[in-house]
Order: structure tokens, then sequence, then C-alpha cells
């Protein structure tokens, strides 16, 4: 079934933008940042709109928009000027709004719109598969890079900034890495249901593990499978590849949820009283 | 014990909007001291301590650390507010404080994690190093942080209230790890503590912050919550011997350091009587 070409390069898409964001979302869940998730993809439409309408490529235009929004998100909300739901809501609008504007200054009926709203596998082009190949790249390297200071100050900010770990440039470098990593997979899954890809694996994968390498790798390993067998079951029963890879993720999370050997240990863990009784010192 | 000065506070101010937190506050950290903060609530005490470790910047007035690079300060926090869901075990929350020596992209090694491992056991938590950290009981989770800081091979340690809700008992054993730490590790230590009955036994100097610090003691209005408002600003002050506060007028009669008795080396100097003293217009 993978033997049509379009086919090929969805599949490789597929496998390239799960792995980016099953990665990216290891920190988005952990640092509660999902919804941002979403206000990024939808400023994007600006960007996507933007691109239909002067004709230059869209993963330009769309990444200045959704970098633009994620920093500006990011920027808002550190001041402590405005709380993150209002920045998220305003960026979001706003981004949609221009792509609405965008897309009525272009006469005729933009007929790849709807792809872009809800990705296709049709869409993926192999320029498409450079631009990801080349995004994944760097997003990957530079998350290699800061690893350990981004673990660090995922999981306190404060006393990463204590011990002089650069945690505010580190948040910037999140934003845009999550970014950029949702500009390059918009065309296979969509606006809509992007974040889905970002936030499914890594909260599937704490179901699972409370060992970082653990929910990293199963975080990979979740959305890799999600995405490919979201794609054939979309060319099976021509149903939309996003949708299926969404609906599909959904149900391996909700069904972890239910089964999870770490819900049933938090309540009740044997140590854990035996401990708390041994007081402060020992 | 040298007695060579680590931080100073010059004149430092720290407003939040219309409140006040710190004012005019003026001291010296010497090395291998070891002060207890008292204080009312909201007197300053976890502000001046963030001031110290460099995360909250004075609105006027400065800091200035004396061959004391700031990854060199290990700042304990009161209660940290993370998720303790967090996927790191005891181990790596230590570990993270070894990040500041190790520099940006360098992994942490067999050497660091058999530091880590060593200060896990020096700390008691040899047993739990590779559970979860919010598996851990509350006492457990203050002394991985404990280790976290001292890792990082600090010089000075900061603690906020590191035995808040523990029993007398627990905080016995807790300050008397913390005193053979000091000793073993030869650090200077500040900790802030409502704790009137065992904290200051454990240490050679008390320092009372109530908007500014009064050295060696707290006037003894503070204690008296009905009068604080009335008396704050004159020179009554408490005098701590062992356990029970009582009263003195002379307020500065032993503000000099007293060279001959090694047990209290000071710590805070008391720079009231420079020119730029504010005393009189209180």
């Amino acid at each position: 079934m993978f033997q049509a070409a379009f086919m090929q390069r969805a599949l490789i898409a597929g496998v390239m933008v799960s792995i980016l964001l099953s990665v990216l979302g290891f920190f988005v869940v952990l640092r509660r940042m999902s919804f941002i998730g979403v206000g990024i993809a939808h400023a994007a439409f600006g960007g996507v709109a933007l691109g239909h309408l002067l004709g230059i490529p869209i993963f330009l235009s769309a990444s200045v928009f959704s970098v633009a929004a994620g920093l500006g998100i990011g920027a808002v909300t550190r001041r402590g000027r405005i709380k993150e739901d209002t920045a998220i809501g305003i960026f979001f609008a706003a981004g949609m709004a221009l792509g609405v504007l965008f897309l009525s200054l272009k006469p005729g009926y933009i007929t790849d719109l709807a792809s872009y709203l809800f990705g296709s596998i049709l869409a993926v082009t192999p320029t498409d598969l450079w631009i990801i190949a080349a995004a994944a790249f760097l997003i990957l390297v530079l998350l290699a890079l800061f690893f350990k200071e981004l673990l660090a100050s995922s999981f306190d900010a404060e006393l990463a900034r204590a011990s002089g770990i650069p945690e505010g440039f580190l948040f910037y470098l999140l934003l845009g890495l999550v970014s950029l990593g949702i500009v390059s997979a918009i065309k296979l899954v969509g606006i809509i249901l992007v974040s889905a890809l970002l936030v499914l694996p890594a909260a599937t994968a704490l179901q699972w593990s409370r060992r970082y390498g653990w929910v990293l790798a199963l975080s990979a390993l979740f959305g890799l499978a999600y995405t490919v067998s979201g794609l054939a079951i979309s060319y099976w029963i021509d149903i939309p590849s996003g949708a299926t890879i969404v609906i599909l993720g959904t149900a391996v999370f909700l069904l972890s949820l239910a089964i999870s050997p770490l819900r049933r240990r938090k309540g009740n863990h044997p140590d854990r009283t035996r401990s708390a009784r041994s007081g402060t010192t020992g | 014990m040298s007695s060579k000065i680590l931080v100073s506070l010059e004149d430092v101010s720290v407003r939040f909007q219309e409140l006040t937190a710190l004012h005019d506050v003026n001291i010296q950290i010497t090395a291998g001291s070891s002060t207890a903060l008292i204080g009312p609530n909201g007197g300053g005490k976890t502000t001046l301590l963030k001031v110290i470790a460099g995360l909250i910047k004075p609105t006027q007035g400065r800091v200035r650390y004396y061959d004391l690079k700031r990854a060199r300060i290990g700042y304990v926090p009161q209660e940290s507010v993370v998720d303790w869901r967090f996927p790191v075990s005891a181990l790596d929350v230590v570990l993270m404080g070894r990040y500041p020596a190790l520099g940006l992209i360098r992994r942490a090694g067999r050497h660091d994690r058999e530091i880590a491992l060593t200060m896990l056991a020096r700390v008691g938590l040899r047993d739990v190093a590779i559970r979860p950290v919010g598996a851990l009981s509350g006492g457990q989770k203050q002394r991985v942080a404990i280790a976290r800081a001292l890792v990082g091979e600090p010089k000075l340690i900061l603690l906020d209230e590191p035995t808040s809700g523990a029993d007398v008992e627990a905080k016995d054993r807790f300050y008397s790890l913390i005193r053979e730490l000091k000793k073993e590790l030869s650090l200077t230590i500040l900790v802030a503590s409502h704790d009137l009955v065992v904290v200051p036994r454990f240490v050679d100097d008390v320092a009372c912050v109530a908007k500014t610090v009064h050295l060696h003691a707290c006037p003894s209005e503070i204690w008296d919550e009905e009068h604080f408002q009335r008396l704050y600003g004159t020179q009554m002050e408490a005098i701590f011997h062992g356990k029970v506060p009582h009263r003195m007028v002379a307020p500065h009669a032993n503000a000099k350091p007293s060279r001959g008795d090694p047990a209290r080396t000071r710590n805070t100097r008391n720079t009231r009587n420079t020119p730029k003293s504010k005393k009189g217009k209180r």
C-alpha cells in the first residue's frame, strides 16, 4: 500500500514529524504549555494565507507567524503583564483573523486551504520532505545540546536560574523550536489537529513511566505508532489522515489512563507511609 | 576560619509595586559563619535569601560577591512549587546540581553520578536514590534539595524554612546534619526560620529580618503583634541566649566581632555606624 509515491512521502514525513513533535511534546506537557501549542498552530494560519497571497513559500511565511506568536505569547506572559491563557487567546485569534483577511484579498478560491486546516497525505511534496528533514535536524540537535538544562529548568525554573542556568533563554528557545516543529507538521496533520500530536504521545508515555529517559523513548514510540498506523488506516478506508491519527492517539491515551500502573500506585504507595513517618532526617 | 567576606549587601531595598519587602539592608556575610534569619511572616526573609541567590534584583542598592560565582551559592527554597509527577528520580534531581559545574552541552558522567550518590548517602537517602522524587516524603524531598545544592560544591548555602512542619526531634536531627555538613565541607550557612527554639542553638548568630535587618537580635516588639506597629523602630532589642529571648536595652553593645571566641565568628557586621546610617530618620 505504501508503493504510491505520495504515500511514501506521507510516510517519511509522518515518521520525522511524529518523532520530532513527540520529543518537543515531552517538554511541552511537562511544562504545561499544551495550550500554547494550540495558539501557535492557529496563529500559523495567518502565515499560510500570506504565503498564498504573496506567492512565497508557505513554510517560510508560516514559520515567521508561528515563531512570532510563540515568542510573543512567551514574552507577554513572562513579563507578568497578561495571563497566559489571555495571551494565547489573543494571538490565536489575531493569527486566524489575519489569515482570513489575506485570503479575502486573493481572488478566487484556494483549493488546498482545507488541507492546511485538516492535513492531507496528498499534500506532501518532495521539497516538503527536505524542509521537514532540515527542521527536524535543527530542532533535535538543539534539544540534544541543551537537554540537561532544559530538563532542569522544566523541573524547577527558579532553582535552575539560581544555579546559573540561562532559564529565560531556554524558555524562548523551546518556544521557538516548538513553533518550528508545529509548522513542519501542518501539511500532514493540519493546523487544527497538530497540537494533539504534540501533547498525546508524551501524555500517554507519562502514564507508563516516571523516568525521563523512558518517557522520552515511549513518547517517540507512541507518536510514531499513532502516525504510521493512522496514515495506513486513512489510506485504506479513505478518511482524513490528521483526524485518524488524533483519534487513534486519544484512544491509546484513554486506555493508558485506565490501566496505568502508576495511577494505582499513587494513592497507596507501600513506601510512602513508612518514609512519611520517618520524618525529616534519617 | 577566615573572616573573608563572601557577599555584601549595600543599601539594598526591594519593592514589589507598592509593597516594600526590604528597606536599606546593609549586611556582610563572612566565610565560615552560620546565621539564622528570624523574623515575622512577610518580614522579607525569603526576599533577602533570593536577593543573595541572585533571583531578585534589588530595586535599590547593590549586592557584591567576593571571589564567589553565583553557581557556588546553593539555594534551597522553602517549598519548590514544582510538579512532583515530573519523571525524575532523586538521583536525577541531585545531578541537576552538577549541571552548572559541567557547563552547557556536556553531559553528567560517572564521576558526577558518584558525587551525587555520595551526597545522597550523606543525607541518608542512598536507598531511595532511584525512586521517583515525587514518591518521597516532604522531609526526604527537602534533603534531596540539600544534596542538590551541595553537589555544586557551594561555599554558601541559603536555606529557606527548611523544617517547616517538622517536629522538634526531626528539626534537631536536621540541623545537626546541617552543622556536620558545614564542618565537613567548610560551608557558610544562612538559614531563614520561624523557629526560635531549635534553630538558634545550631547557628553562631542570629539576625532579625523585618523589612530591614537587625543584627544579632530582634526588636522585642516584633514578637508582639499588637505592639508591632507602634513600637517598630525603637531601640529595644531581644537578645537570644540559647532558647529564650530576653530583653536588653543597649542594642549594639555586642556588635563588634569578638575575636577571642572562635565559636561565635561574626557572619554579619553591623554597618549602621557608617555615615549612611538611617537610624536617626526613623
